[in-house]
Formats: structure tokens, sequence, C-alpha cells
């Protein structure tokens, strides 16, 4: 049975429009013009057990909604939603006791206090019995390596180490269920791999189900077998990631290092490959599928070839493409 | 309600440790919070030293009802006012995304995580106004009009805190009114007179429907005595029944609950 299930959920807002300046503020004051904002609009999906999903699309495609209307935070407009059997809106203590909501932005840790307290804290609100409290958090603190940090006030961390105490926070009651809405936001790229390995860890040793959406997409590659693309709420593509790379790379990369100097002429004379990227003797070719292997032959035949790599674009150009270069978030 | 003493505990922990931070803000605050009431207090006494009795209240029965008002209103501003200032930017910011997806009553927390000390020697000093006053004034009181009237004054507190809270909850409809947890105060500060002055209309009014007349006056009157059981019983039936309702309301609100964007 799937863990979460979700079928034809919509959540609309209601947002008024204002004219710009003070006249338009002084009419906005005795008349609005209200509009339905459509923030998710009729998406399914199930998920099983032990699966790590990544939700992608640009700023505003739903994805953080969603994930809301899963935690319980938002009453949905219409559609079912079915998360570990419970439907996330009753916000039933059992159900609460099972799963986790991390946001990168937002922090349950106390500013003014050391991270430990607000573990005590944690540990009093979701009924921890102590000895399962001590050995999961000892636990923790090993795997993020924070033994040093739990009696500082928490506003004297750096962002990387409240972002690992904010994980410990929310795993401490052990949750088969994790939601984490941009958990590597504003880190640092050492600190992005430590919580990335983190999670996957994590995953592994619980087999806990995991929904992720990240504005990295080394996240996505690194830790997703399946990705949720999302668009203006709706779901553009639900599948395995080498599926879309499959499916939505129209083109493949050649990377050749040339032995001799070369001219981007002498290259266009021979293809009429696009050349992403020209610093003899690397050069970077894109090429329609179909053609990739015919082209390298000619290369190679025509001129000194030190190298030549035929690959996929990275999964980053592929969404870039889909989403015409809005921002991804 | 064994656990959620449990976990007031820790909430009281955090908010003293904090709160013994800034020693500068507990003095001042402290101060400013007294002379608000003494002031007041004052002004009747200088009222009473003009009249003798203003329908049957004299000086000791109004100065009793101002200190069990004052001491209501700084218990109220210890436990739940500081959480109310909170409450607007609590529910625009997002940042009660956290305290939903927690096993424990949401009501529970927004009312009371944080916890104010700086009524705290206000309280102590309309306790010891309230002792004084009983001792000099009113003695000998009996043992059951004397629990009546500490029962009385928890019904009063707690009907405060539940149209108080009440008063908050078109904030999820509205979005960011500042100031909204004022919107009750003006109501509150009307139990500082003796209520049953009002008359035929309003009397009934601020008992049943609106009942203010618990926060102080009742629970003065029922020190001498002059309170039938009904009416105390019916206090408790408001109590209850508002603090239910708040928590339907809260409940109900939360639908409309659309988050921050984040």
């Amino acid at each position: 049975m799937s863990v979460i299930s979700v079928k034809n959920l919509k959540k609309y807002y209601q947002v008024y429009q204002k004219e710009p300046g003070l006249t338009g503020s002084i009419k906005s004051l005795f008349s609005r013009r209200y509009q339905s904002v459509r923030a998710v609009d009729g998406i399914s999906f199930d998920i099983e057990p032990g699966e790590l999903v990544g939700f992608i699309g640009p700023n505003g495609a739903g994805k953080t909604t969603t994930l809301k209307v899963l935690s319980g935070l938002l009453y949905p407009t219409s559609g079912q939603v079915q998360v570990l059997g419970f439907t996330p809106f009753d916000r039933k203590s059992q159900f609460q006791k099972q799963f986790s909501l991390v946001m990168g932005q937002k922090n349950q840790l106390w500013w003014d206090l050391p991270a430990l307290d607000s573990f005590i804290l944690n540990r009093e609100i979701y009924e921890i019995p102590p000895a399962n409290f001590d050995k999961t958090l000892k636990a923790l603190v090993k795997m993020l390596d924070l033994k040093d940090i739990l009696k500082v006030q928490v506003r004297k961390l750096s962002l990387g180490q409240r972002m690992k105490c904010e994980l410990v926070a929310a795993l401490l009651h052990s949750p088969q269920v994790l939601f984490l809405d941009e958990p590597t936001i504003g880190l640092d790229v050492v600190m992005q791999k430590k919580i990335r390995d983190f999670i996957k860890n994590y995953q592994q040793k619980f087999n806990a189900t995991i929904i992720l959406t990240s504005h990295y997409m080394g996240d996505v590659r690194e830790l997703c077998d399946r990705i949720i693309v999302i668009d203006h709420g709706k779901i553009f593509f639900d599948g395995k990631l080498n599926t879309i790379i499959k499916k939505y790379a129209t083109h493949k990369q050649l990377e050749i290092i040339f032995a001799n100097p070369i001219t981007k002429d002498q290259i266009r004379k021979l293809t009429r490959a696009k050349i992403k990227y020209f610093d003899p003797p690397r050069v970077v070719l894109s090429v329609k599928k179909s053609l990739a292997n015919s082209l390298a032959v000619k290369l190679l035949k025509n001129f000194a070839v030190a190298d030549l790599n035929i690959t996929e674009p990275a999964i980053e150009d592929i969404i870039r493409q889909l989403f015409g270069d809005r921002e991804l978030a | 309600m064994k656990r959620y003493l449990k976990l007031y505990w820790e909430f009281f922990k955090n908010c003293l440790v904090r709160e013994m931070e800034f020693r500068a803000h507990f003095i001042f605050s402290n101060l400013v919070s007294l002379s608000w009431a003494l002031l007041f207090i004052l002004t009747f006494i200088l009222i009473y030293q003009h009249v003798d009795t203003v329908n049957g209240w004299a000086r000791p029965q109004v100065l009793l009802l101002l200190a069990v008002y004052f001491l209501a209103d700084r218990i109220f501003d210890t436990f739940f006012e500081i959480n109310f200032a909170n409450f607007v930017s609590l529910v625009n910011s997002g940042e009660l995304d956290l305290v939903l997806t927690k096993p424990a009553s949401g009501q529970f927390i927004v009312s009371l995580r944080y916890l104010s000390l700086s009524f705290l020697v206000s309280v102590i000093a309309m306790l010891a106004l309230i002792v004084y006053l009983i001792k000099t004034y009113f003695w000998p009181v009996s043992m059951i009009n004397l629990l009546v009237f500490i029962f009385l004054i928890v019904i009063g507190i707690t009907i405060s805190y539940a149209l108080w809270f009440m008063t908050l909850l078109p904030v999820f409809w509205w979005g960011r009114v500042e100031n909204i947890n004022h919107l009750f105060r003006s109501f509150h500060q009307l139990a500082r007179i003796p209520l049953d002055l009002t008359g035929p209309i309003l009397r009934p009014l601020l008992t049943y429907l609106l009942p203010l007349m618990f926060i102080a006056t009742v629970p003065v009157k029922s020190i001498t005595g002059a309170i039938s059981w009904p009416l105390a019983f019916f206090g408790l039936f408001a109590a209850a029944l508002l603090l239910w309702l708040s928590g339907r309301a809260w409940r109900f609100a939360l639908r409309h609950y659309t988050s921050a964007s984040s």
C-alpha cells in the first residue's frame, strides 16, 4: 500500500488585485477585484514506502503548497489526500508523530536558547520515551557531527550548523515520512553535500519515505530516483530521472579535445552542430541525438583528436529547456 | 492534562531562562505595569473622598474590585497577552506552520508558548492588596465564600481568554491586521467599574451574552455572599461554553490559513 496518495488535489487561493499607486489603493478600500490563483490544480500521485521523490519546478509552481497540504497545514480546495492512512488536515496526533516537515527558510529552534533545550521541548511535545530520545539524539549527533554545539545558543551558530540542528529537531521522533522543503538553501557547497549525504544515509537506515524540493539540481540528481515535475500547479512529468533525460533530451553533447590547433570555421564546415563551448583544445558541441554518432566518426576522420566523449546533457539544461529559462526552485 | 502541564513546565523553564537575560527590561516593565494599576486605583480613592457610596458600592468594595480586576488583567498579561501580541505575525509570516505540524493542541501552543515576567510584581502587589482589603474590611469571610471568590476569579480569566482569543481569529481572513490584539482590551477594561451599575439593557447583556461581569464585579460581590448559586454556576457554564467555542472557532479559522510562501 502506498504511503502517500494524492488524487486530483486542488488548492486555490483568493488574492485581490490592486492597481498601482495611491489612487489604486484608495479604490481598493472600497471595492476589490479578487482573483483565484490556482496554486495546485488537480494533481495526482502515489508514493510507496521507502521512496525518495524530488519535486521540481519553477518558483510558484505549487511544490511547497503541495507539501503543506500533505502536512495538514492547508485545507485543500478539493481532492483526496492520504498520508500513512490519515487525512492530513485532521491533524491527528498519531499522524503527526509519524512525519516531519523541514523548511529551509523557517526555523523551529529557539533563537535565544541552546539547541538542546529545543530538542527537549520536542521530546515532551512528541512524547518520546527518554531512553529512545537519548538513543536517537546520540545517533543523529554522530551522523551530523554536532557534539560540540548542542549547548551553544542557536543565534551564535552558523547557517549550516543551524540547519543540521533543525534536521535533528525534526527527526528526534523517528518519523517515517519526511517532507524536506529546500533543506540546503543558502548553504555552501561543502555543507550542501554533507546534508545531502545525511539525507541519503537516513533514508537507507530507516527506510523513510521522503519528498524533497530543492533549488539545487545537485540535490535532486544525487538523491532522487523519481522526480515529479510541477508547473502551474499541474504535474508535468512523473517518473525516473533517467526517463526525463531520455524523453526530453533531444540533443547530446560531444566533448572533443583536439590534438592540433583548430578554428570555429573548420568545425562549421564539417557540421551544423551548435558550438556550446570553444576554448581549444577543448570544444563542446550540442548535436541532435540521431546525428551524434555519425558526427563523431566524421570528426575522428578529419581531425587529430586526443579525446572524444558523448554525454547526455546535464539535467539542469533539460529542465531549463522545459521551463524556458524561468528560475527554478 | 498531565501531559500539558509537563509541556507547560518546559515552556516555563525556557521563558524563565530567556527573561533573566534581560534584567533592565524586567525591572522597567514591572515598574510601568505596576504604576498603571496604582494610578488608576488612586483615581478612585480621590473620587471616594467626595462620595461615600455609589449605588451600594462603598470604598472598600470598589478598591477590592479594582484589585481583582488588575490581578486578573496582569495574570492575563503574564500568560496570554505576550502570545496574543505575537499572533498576527505568527499567522502572516507562516511561522504557524511549524506549530501546526506538532502533535499537541495548536491552540494551546499559540496561547501559552511564551510567558512574560513583566507583570510579576503587579500580580504579587495585587494579591497582597486583595489580602489586605479582605482582612481589613471584609473579615470574617466564610470558607465557602472565599472559595467561590477564588473560583469566580478563575472563571473570569477563562472567559476573558476565550473571548479575547476569538477576536484574534479574523487575521486568517483579513491578513495583516496590526493591533487586533487590542480590539478586545477596550471591552475588557469595562470590567474595572462595577458593572451592576449599568442599566436594565446593558446589565443582562454583560452578564449573559458578553459575560464581562464575571471578571471582577461578580467575584467581589461573592465575598460577602451576595451572589446566587445559579449565577455562579452560570459563570462556570459560560466559561466552559466559551472555551469550547474558541476551540471550534480556531479549527474553523485554520481552514482559511494560507501560510506564507516560503
